[in-house]
């Protein structure tokens, strides 16, 4: 795993960078060349998309894998506690993900020269907290598709996830717009969707949050909370799950 | 934690229900299993001998009874750590090696490397299992052999097989009736489920039966062969009424 998400980061970094630091900019005339950095905004968005497909394999394929058919017996019968399975994959899942940060970085060095990673140019400690708090939430999306994976199956989670995904991002903007204009009444339909979207994690002002943190604003403290709370409620469901392993009576293979 | 002391029984269910849903698995079941011994848990197809099993495990959430495990009153990692258990239905991890599996599962049972060396190494030639190969290569019976040979590892006072003979050729039935033979004349008590009433016969010295999820017959091996004529007697008697 590791070795397939090195391969796959690199390609995707290096490329990526690499095409983008043979753009040219014309703009009335005057012609200029992306650099280092204006490249680490798109560097780090790039990485947002590679953290985002590992913690969605991470939670589809690899975490549900010792809990699922046949395997899930024997893994019953591990001498070890029920919830260190779930913390576990959320180690490994942060570990894959700073692989893939460290790669993006090695991956920018690569195309820009190890003088763009100077302070000067890159934005270490915004990045450090960027990532911080992307590989909270990505935590919480791999727990969450692991979740599913185990209740309704890989190809179930794998379109469940997508359109989930898709249906918060349109709530979150939703939400946001509810926002800005006027608050919304429990008796309006859109309001009640507003306030139950407010409970669950906040996955469509994720973007924006992590936009905040790379330009050096702040997430909400009720954005954290919840990202962590969930944290905690999916760690307990998948507690929960693999405890009682047999609930159905056949098992898949 | 309490030891079990050779009076206590090394597991026992009563009154035990549960449900798939809202159909029913097992009901009211009751049988125990003392130091020592070699029960047999015999029924036809769906009479409720995996579920019973699943229960006392905690695989499965029970509606009703209560379950003692190796004096606790659930399957703790401390019990697991004494405990064997060969699933009917079982994949090992399909990446790993069955050395590196083995290993895996020695060093969460026991502290002891030197022990866990050896013991893999004997398993390894006992049930003919090639060290190096990956799981996923393996045939069906050799998949079969190392889901046996994970039950001995450490020093299990108990073991659960579920159907063992799935799959095995009649040399490694031979040879698992031995293996069998030797860990309870150091004091493991053994569970047994399975359709081959015979080879019970061989392996046991009580039987559990069941039928449609409840136990209608317990008794000892010898009785059942004194009054029926054989264990298989006893079950055609009491489920077919023959």
């Amino acid at each position: 795993m590791v070795f397939l998400i090195l391969i796959f980061s690199s390609i995707v970094h290096y490329a990526g960078l690499k095409l983008l630091n043979h753009l040219t900019l014309s703009i009335q005339g005057v012609v200029s060349v992306i650099g280092p950095k204006e490249s680490v905004y798109t560097a780090v968005f790039i990485q947002l998309f590679t953290a985002l497909s590992i913690s969605a394999v991470y939670g589809v394929w690899i975490a549900p894998y010792a809990h699922r058919g046949e395997r899930s017996v024997l893994t019953h019968v591990l001498p070890i506690n029920k919830i260190k399975f779930s913390i576990c994959y959320v180690i490994c899942c942060s570990l894959l993900l700073l692989i893939n940060a460290l790669v993006m970085i090695g991956s920018f060095a690569g195309v820009f020269g190890i003088s763009a990673l100077e302070k000067a140019i890159f934005p270490w400690g915004l990045l450090l907290k960027a990532f911080a708090f992307q590989t909270l939430c990505l935590d919480v999306v791999m727990l969450g598709l692991a979740l599913s994976s185990l209740i309704f199956g890989q190809v179930a989670t794998f379109f469940i996830g997508g359109t989930s995904l898709f249906v918060l991002q349109i709530l979150g903007t939703v939400a946001r717009l509810f926002r800005e204009s006027t608050p919304p009444s429990l008796l309006s339909g859109k309001g009640l969707l507003v306030l139950i979207y407010e409970k669950l994690p906040p996955i469509g002002d994720f973007i924006f949050d992590f936009k905040e943190v790379m330009t050096g604003g702040k997430v909400t403290l009720e954005h954290i909370s919840l990202w962590l709370v969930w944290l905690v409620i999916l760690n307990l469901l998948f507690w929960f799950k693999v405890r009682y392993p047999s609930q159905a009576r056949s098992t898949e293979a | 934690m309490t030891q079990t002391t050779h009076l206590e029984p090394v597991f026992s269910l009563k009154n035990v229900s549960v449900n798939y849903g809202f159909s029913k698995a097992i009901e009211s079941v009751s049988f125990e299993l003392k130091r020592g011994q070699a029960l047999g848990l015999i029924g036809a197809n769906g009479a409720g001998k995996t579920s019973s099993i699943r229960a006392l495990l905690g695989m499965l959430k029970i509606k009703q009874g209560e379950i003692n495990i190796l004096g606790e009153k659930k399957c703790t990692p401390d019990v697991l750590k004494k405990l064997g258990f060969a699933p009917e239905e079982a994949t090992p991890p399909e990446y790993l090696t069955a050395k590196e599996y083995l290993q895996f599962l020695a060093k969460l049972k026991t502290n002891d490397p030197i022990q866990n060396r050896n013991q893999i190494e004997e398993f390894l030639n006992w049930f003919e299992l090639d060290p190096n190969k990956l799981v996923r290569k393996y045939s069906k019976g050799m998949k079969r052999r190392l889901v046996l040979a994970q039950a001995f590892l450490g020093k299990p006072e108990l073991i659960i097989l579920d159907e063992p003979l799935n799959g095995l050729d009649p040399l490694m039935i031979q040879k698992l009736r031995e293996k069998l033979k030797d860990y309870r004349n150091q004091g493991t008590s053994i569970l047994y489920s399975s359709h081959i009433l015979s080879e019970l016969e061989n392996t046991c010295t009580d039987v559990v039966m069941m039928h449609r999820g409840s136990v209608i017959l317990k008794d000892t091996v010898q009785n059942l062969v004194k009054e029926y004529g054989g264990v298989e007697k006893a079950f055609a008697v009491q489920v077919e009424g023959k």
